[in-house]
């Protein structure tokens, strides 16, 4: 219990000075000074403040929202699946919000983000009501068509973009995870999004504990198995719905991070929404960090650095765990 | 009125259609049951039925005079609690965080337990000298130690009725003793137990009732000296090698398995 606590604030304190270290970082280096001076000031207008303000922060902050929120899910879905392989891409939901994306996008929409939500709510209702069973979901139904509906869709999304391959570029980069066209505007609406939805998941995470330990033993232990599912699987659902419709598709985050944190804090949902919050965050925070300044001036998309950073990171783990 | 009452108890299996017929039987307080029968005859289905896993069954079931169907997940969980012989659990817990999920009925979807849930446990840690053990990881035990963990988070529900499924199981010699103590002192303190078994030499052993069942009917119920006779045993097990006596040291009704020899004048 003491450990968990120190590891927490261990990973708060270091997402907290990777945030501050990563504002100085980019085209231009800015001095802390400068910074400071620039923001405290009311008066000046000038371009540092800009970049600050309405470039960096956002991106920042987004980033370290989205990350945290994607990891969240992963937990979640691992714990009600029972698959340690289960990331946020799993349900096909984030392959419903890539078809409405790239409707938005070869439509010529300057904002995709609510298209891109529709969709994939569209798509949650459809995997949900196909996988149930007697008025439960079946949750080894639900994994597989969740990962058909997925293929399905990206097969059309695909699809759309070999016919209209003008935007197949923009289509792309968007598939792979962009945080360059975060706004200062989704700051206030991610936070708020994200305070309600860990709430709602630490609520029940007790039960989501027992509830991994398989539905019959979780029964008999007097959780209500069926409730509990149904509200994780939207939770997540939803989570994952607004995290793609602003950010495209990053993966590893939601596969990964609960793994790593689970090394290090154990299984106990309600010590590992946090830890998992804290080190998406982190992760994806110093991954697009590394995305929007590596190859000056261009960048590229976020994704492709969490999958490169991910993938040997878990490898190591793995093999880490065999020698014990 | 019985403690435990089934009445009428009818289920068929979507998938593949095995049926339980009209099941019928009662256990007295304070008394060890035992279900058993061939593979297939629906023990586990009875017993999964009477802790509450399977809902849809028609017939009524009573527990200590509540009708079961009535009863919400966290009621049913302060009356009965389920010893499974498989667990089958994703996730490693530590041996401490797997006893506290027996305190689940009588705290909260979050997990925060009283100064009471926490003495419980730990005096049950103590108790079953688990105490040096309590962060270890639970898939890290042996079979026995994970067979008391499971018995401990069981009693921490602070049911009066328990059911295991095959609790000896891969069990060696030493730990089955031990935890025929556990169920004998749980039976001292009034709890009424219910096995689902194989060893039917067990049953007789420990228990003071036995339920035989066959294709999801219940052919017997009652005393052991009731349940056991050859004719009965040789129609629904279809074995002939076997002899009915008893047991030299404890004077129960055993039943005695010899092999037959297929190679004869082999070495074996």
């Amino acid at each position: 219990m003491k450990n968990k606590i120190i590891f927490l604030s261990v990973l708060f304190f270091v997402l907290i000075f990777s945030f501050f270290w990563t504002i100085k970082i980019g085209s231009i280096n800015i001095g802390y000074n400068e910074i400071i001076s620039n923001i405290l000031n009311k008066n000046i207008d000038g371009d540092v403040k800009t970049i600050i303000l309405e470039i960096r922060l956002p991106r920042i902050l987004l980033s370290i929202f989205i990350g945290g929120l994607l990891a969240i899910s992963g937990v979640i879905l691992q714990s009600i699946l029972k698959n340690p392989l289960a990331d946020p891409f799993i349900t096909g939901i984030s392959s419903g919000a890539a078809l409405g994306a790239s409707i938005g996008i070869i439509a010529g929409f300057s904002n995709i983000t609510f298209l891109a939500f529709l969709t994939s709510l569209l798509t949650m209702l459809f995997v949900y009501r196909i996988s149930l069973a007697d008025g439960k979901i079946n949750i080894i139904s639900l994994l597989l068509i969740g990962v058909i509906t997925g293929s399905f869709l990206s097969s059309i999304v695909m699809l759309l973009s070999a016919i209209f391959n003008k935007d197949l570029i923009k289509v792309m980069f968007w598939l792979m995870g962009d945080l360059s066209s975060m706004k200062s505007i989704y700051i206030n609406i991610t936070f708020i999004f994200l305070l309600i939805v860990f709430l709602l998941s630490f609520i029940f995470s007790y039960d989501l504990n027992i509830l991994s330990l398989g539905e019959e033993e979780a029964k008999t232990l007097g959780v209500n198995v069926e409730f509990i599912k149904f509200y994780y699987f939207a939770l997540s659902s939803l989570i994952v719905a607004f995290c793609v419709s602003l950010s495209g598709v990053i993966g590893f985050i939601g596969l990964v991070i609960p793994h790593i944190m689970r090394y290090f804090i154990g299984n106990d949902a309600r010590f590992l929404l946090p830890a998992s919050f804290l080190g998406g965050g982190l992760f994806l925070l110093i991954s697009d960090t590394l995305a929007r300044s590596l190859f000056l001036p261009g960048e590229i998309p976020v994704g492709i650095i969490t999958g490169l950073i991910g993938a040997p990171v878990f490898i190591f783990l793995i093999l880490k765990r065999k020698k014990i | 009125m019985n403690f435990i009452k089934v009445k009428n108890l009818n289920f068929t299996y979507k998938n593949n259609g095995f049926k339980l017929n009209n099941i019928n039987f009662e256990i007295e307080k304070g008394e060890i049951a035992a279900l058993i029968g061939p593979n297939g005859a629906g023990k586990t289905t009875v017993s999964k039925i009477l802790c509450g896993i399977i809902e849809n069954f028609s017939g009524v079931i009573w527990v200590n005079e509540k009708n079961i169907k009535e009863l919400s997940a966290i009621e049913k969980a302060k009356k009965i609690s389920y010893i499974p012989q498989i667990f089958e659990g994703l996730f490693d817990y530590t041996v401490e965080e797997i006893i506290f999920m027996g305190r689940r009925p009588f705290s909260n979807s979050i997990g925060f337990f009283s100064e009471n849930d926490k003495k419980i446990v730990k005096d049950l840690l103590i108790k079953f000298n688990l105490l040096e053990k309590k962060d270890k990881k639970f898939f890290m035990l042996s079979g026995g130690e994970k067979r008391i963990v499971l018995i401990a988070r069981a009693i921490c529900q602070n049911s009066d009725f328990i059911i295991l499924d095959e609790p000896l199981a891969y069990l060696d010699i030493l730990h089955q003793i031990e935890l025929v103590n556990i169920l004998n002192e749980l039976k001292g303190n009034g709890k009424t137990i219910l096995l689902v078994l194989h060893d039917i030499n067990l049953a007789s052993e420990i228990c003071d009732k036995i339920i035989l069942l066959n294709n999801g009917n219940i052919i017997k119920s009652g005393k052991i000296n009731e349940v056991l006779n050859k004719n009965l045993i040789k129609n629904i097990y279809k074995i002939n090698n076997f002899k009915i006596g008893k047991n030299p040291v404890t004077n129960k009704t055993n039943i005695f398995i010899f092999y037959k020899n297929k190679t004869k004048g082999g070495k074996r």
